[in-house]
């Protein structure tokens, strides 16, 4: 692993006021490092704090305590002051592809919405290079989200998240509202798009058997707390923790026991 | 085994809606049977058709036959989302009760899927309970009436896996006592593990029956190839 | 979704209340001033196709009338049965009557105007009061509702602090309170203009926090979030994602409110602080039938609460089906189950 870490993170929680006024820690003084070119998988229930943990990341929310940097800067002085910056290198793709794209746009606009700024022959040569890397038929442009499918919307997203050639994807459980033929497909597309991501991603997810196929390194979550991190193989043959020990004898088993 | 349920060239559509169908397959007495399909299969539809709550869907159309054998009173229905099911105005005490059953098969019934009165309060909301606990109390308002066939609508899409993982069990315990299950999904690992027969439904008709055996060694049709092939495998090297 | 049989009927009635009231000195068969004190508080006049003796014809006709005083003081009017007047192209309007007959289809008041075309003259006043304020409240209660919805904080406090104020207080003494802290006299143009910024005073408040709540949950949506991610600036994300899911909606308040700005205005104008003669709204209209006595004999004055009960009708109809198709297009965004 290189020695400067891509993000690290420094006693970081966030908290939520709940609605009888008590305080929620959705996430819980996590100490992380993540570095460049590693793909990481965040693996917990639902409720551990994985989702908000990845837009501590993205700079959607801050941190109430902590201090979260990114290549050795304070994520607060990057969302603050090189906001258009920091979002060139990292992005996100969220988990219901049903709700992240505007209904109201075609799939065209949708896609330029991160590279307004570039000239428009440029924007239309990369958009066609985009479709073609995520297998979407060139005739989706003019539709509007509603008339594609799941599967197809979250390859919308994808590629309107990779036109800004980000350094660093944080998918956040990309896969669930699919179908699982769906969800197939777009676990080969993401498995080929890793190499293109030089700072690596983080695969949030409950489904460990997924993460296994993406990720190098794990992190189990709970509760807003990290249980363990470890290598690929180290977390699934000899983890010691018994909640991961616990999410690991849940798996169905695969191929069937007949 | 005598058949508890015979279905045969059933055709569920609504106007200008999915038309499902025809599908025919049989439920025997004391059997996990699986219909495994995806979204928009038709999957809730059938289960629907056969608790007889299609009926009161407005603009459906019911073709072909349903043979019971046994009485409505004896299938039970699991829903898949259990939060949604359960009415967030009464308590959970109070929606046992209507029911009908009397406070000794409750606490027995209770105590069968490990969700003893001790632990939990009658008086408490649906809203505070976790999503686990309130998919087994659901499964015990589904056994108190002594069914003899338990219709469980993806009863574990809306779980976490360690919650999944119990709730399989306690269907395993289920079905250990001689009550027969339908079990609807789209995992295909989980109706394999539970199920001795199964069948693939796409596109509103069923495309394969067998045991779990023979479609996952010798798959017929496309669609089951392409399923089974979907299935993430755990990568451990 | 597709629009009913009852949505068209109130389309076509608002539709052609608003070209009616924009032609209205080519449609009504009379100057709306014109007084005919012998012909007053005349019944609404009935058209014929058969004459007495049973034959037919093609162009309607009326029987002139002549007015009889009786015993109690009260006038009445017979026809006179021999003669027929043709119904043909007014003078100045596209309706007029062979004289002697006058038409009077809807009645006259206590001076003799013809109802219908004082009704026709007074939909201009009238709608346009309530189109034009509820405009102007729903522009504002939405510039108002997008500030402080999408900024929140001490903003969004403060501004929803003064549009419960304003909602708070009860409309009908607002707008008496707001009345008469202004001059009496003024001339009708500025009474008209006053009385579409009372109104929308009184309107706006509702409709800011109602924007406010769609902008706060549209801000907390993904595609808002991913446009966040993607390095869009606020104002951008504001006008490009949020504002346009509110305009169906604006759409639905605005139809739904516009009754409520033409009562407002007929309330004031029955009270005598609205409109004032000789300008015409359905308000003043109405001032006709405060005496009891009047109504009770001649319950023609009334057509123009018919008039206003109608256009309110409709434009809840209109708005009711904008509503409905508004909330089916929203559902469509969400997952299939």
């Amino acid at each position: 692993m290189n020695s400067e870490p891509l993000f690290q993170l420094k006693q970081v929680s966030k908290t939520y006021a709940t609605r009888e006024g008590e305080e929620f820690h959705a996430v819980d003084g996590i100490d992380l490092e993540f570095h460049r070119g590693v793909s990481y998988a965040l693996v917990g229930e639902s409720g551990s704090g994985k989702t908000t943990l990845g837009r501590l990341l993205t700079g959607l929310v801050c941190s109430t305590e902590g201090e979260i940097f990114f290549e050795g800067r304070r994520l607060r002085d990057w969302v603050r002051k090189s906001r258009t910056k920091f979002c060139e290198k990292v992005q996100i793709i969220f988990q219901n592809p049903y709700l992240s794209l505007d209904p109201k746009w075609n799939i065209r606009e949708i896609l330029e919405e991160g590279i307004r700024g570039m000239p428009g022959r440029e924007r239309k040569r990369k958009i066609a290079v985009i479709l073609e890397r995520v297998r979407l038929a060139a005739a989706c442009l003019h539709k509007k989200p509603n008339a594609l499918s799941g599967g197809e919307r979250q390859r919308v997203a994808i590629a309107r998240a990779l036109l800004v050639e980000p350094e660093f994807l944080v998918l956040d459980e990309p896969t669930s509202q699919l179908d699982v033929s769906t969800q197939a497909g777009i676990m080969t597309l993401l498995k080929e798009l890793k190499s293109s991501l030089k700072g690596g991603l983080l695969f949030i997810t409950h489904d460990i058997a997924l993460a296994s196929q993406l990720a190098e390194v794990f992190i189990v979550m709970r509760r807003g707390k990290i249980i363990e991190q470890g290598l690929r193989q180290e977390i699934l043959l000899s983890s010691k923790a018994p909640y991961t020990q616990q999410l690991l004898a849940s798996i169905p088993a695969w191929p069937p026991l007949i | 085994m005598s058949v508890l349920m015979d279905v045969k060239d059933l055709v569920l559509s609504y106007p200008k809606g999915p038309r499902f169908g025809p599908m025919s397959f049989e439920i025997r007495e004391g059997e996990a049977f699986a219909l495994v399909g995806e979204s928009g299969a038709g999957k809730t539809t059938v289960a629907f058709a056969l608790t007889n709550v299609l009926r009161f869907k407005r603009g459906k159309r019911i073709n072909g036959k349903i043979n019971r054998h046994c009485s409505y009173k004896e299938i039970s229905y699991v829903p898949q989302d259990p939060a949604a099911a359960l009415d967030p105005l009464f308590t959970i005490g109070s929606q046992i009760r209507e029911l009908g059953c009397s406070e000794v098969a409750i606490r027995d019934v209770l105590e069968k899927v490990r969700l003893p009165l001790e632990n939990i309060s009658l008086q408490s909301y649906p809203h505070e309970l976790s999503g686990g606990m309130l998919q087994r109390l659901l499964i015990a308002m589904a056994l108190v009436r002594k069914p003899k066939l338990l219709i469980a609508d993806e009863p574990t899409s809306s779980l976490d896996v360690i919650h999944q993982a119990e709730i399989m069990k306690l269907f395993r315990a289920v079905h250990a006592e001689g009550i027969a299950i339908l079990f609807i999904t789209h995992h295909l690992p989980l109706a394999m593990a539970l199920c001795s027969r199964m069948a693939v439904l796409f596109e509103g008709k069923i495309v394969e029956t067998g045991t779990p055996q023979m479609i996952f060694q010798t798959p017929q049709h496309e669609f089951t190839k392409r399923l089974l092939a979907a299935v993430p495998m755990l990568e451990v090297a | 979704m597709k629009h009913g049989f009852l949505f068209w009927c109130a389309t076509l009635f608002l539709g052609g209340l608003i070209l009616s009231a924009c032609f209205a000195d080519r449609i009504a068969p009379y100057d709306p001033n014109l007084e005919n004190r012998t012909q007053a508080l005349h019944p609404p006049t009935l058209l014929h196709f058969w004459d007495e003796k049973g034959r037919f014809h093609k162009r309607p006709f009326i029987y002139p009338t002549q007015g009889v005083f009786e015993a109690n003081m009260t006038r009445s009017y017979d026809a006179i049965h021999k003669k027929k007047c043709f119904l043909r192209r007014g003078t100045r309007a596209l309706l007029g009557v062979q004289s002697p007959a006058r038409l009077y289809l809807l009645g006259t008041d206590s001076r003799g105007r013809d109802i219908f075309s004082r009704i026709l003259y007074g939909a201009r006043v009238s709608l346009s009061i309530g189109i034009f304020g509820a405009f102007v409240a729903v522009a504002f209660g939405f510039f108002v509702g997008a500030l402080a919805g999408y900024f929140g904080g001490w903003l969004d406090h403060l501004l929803m602090r003064v549009a419960e104020f304003f909602i708070m207080i009860p409309a009908l003494y607002l707008l008496l309170a707001l009345r008469s802290a202004l001059p009496p006299t003024l001339d009708s143009f500025q009474v008209y203009l006053l009385i579409v910024l009372i109104l929308s005073a009184i309107g706006w408040g509702g409709v800011a926090r109602v924007i406010r709540g769609m902008v706060l949950s549209l801000r907390e949506r993904e595609f808002v979030q991913a446009a966040q991610v993607l390095g869009r600036k606020t104002p951008e994300i504001l006008m490009r994602h949020i504002l346009p899911h509110t305009f169906g909606y604006l759409a639905v308040i605005v139809s739904i409110s516009i009754p409520s700005y033409i009562f407002g205005e007929s309330f004031l104008s029955v009270l005598g602080l609205g409109i004032q003669e000789p300008a015409i709204s359905w308000g003043n209209l109405l001032m006709e039938s405060l005496s009891y006595s009047v109504v009770r004999f001649h319950p023609w004055v009334l057509y123009p609460g018919l008039a206003i009960f109608l256009t309110a009708l409709c434009f809840n109809i209109v708005g009711d089906h904008l509503k409905a198709s508004q909330v089916s297009e929203d559902k469509t965004g969400e997952i299939p189950s």
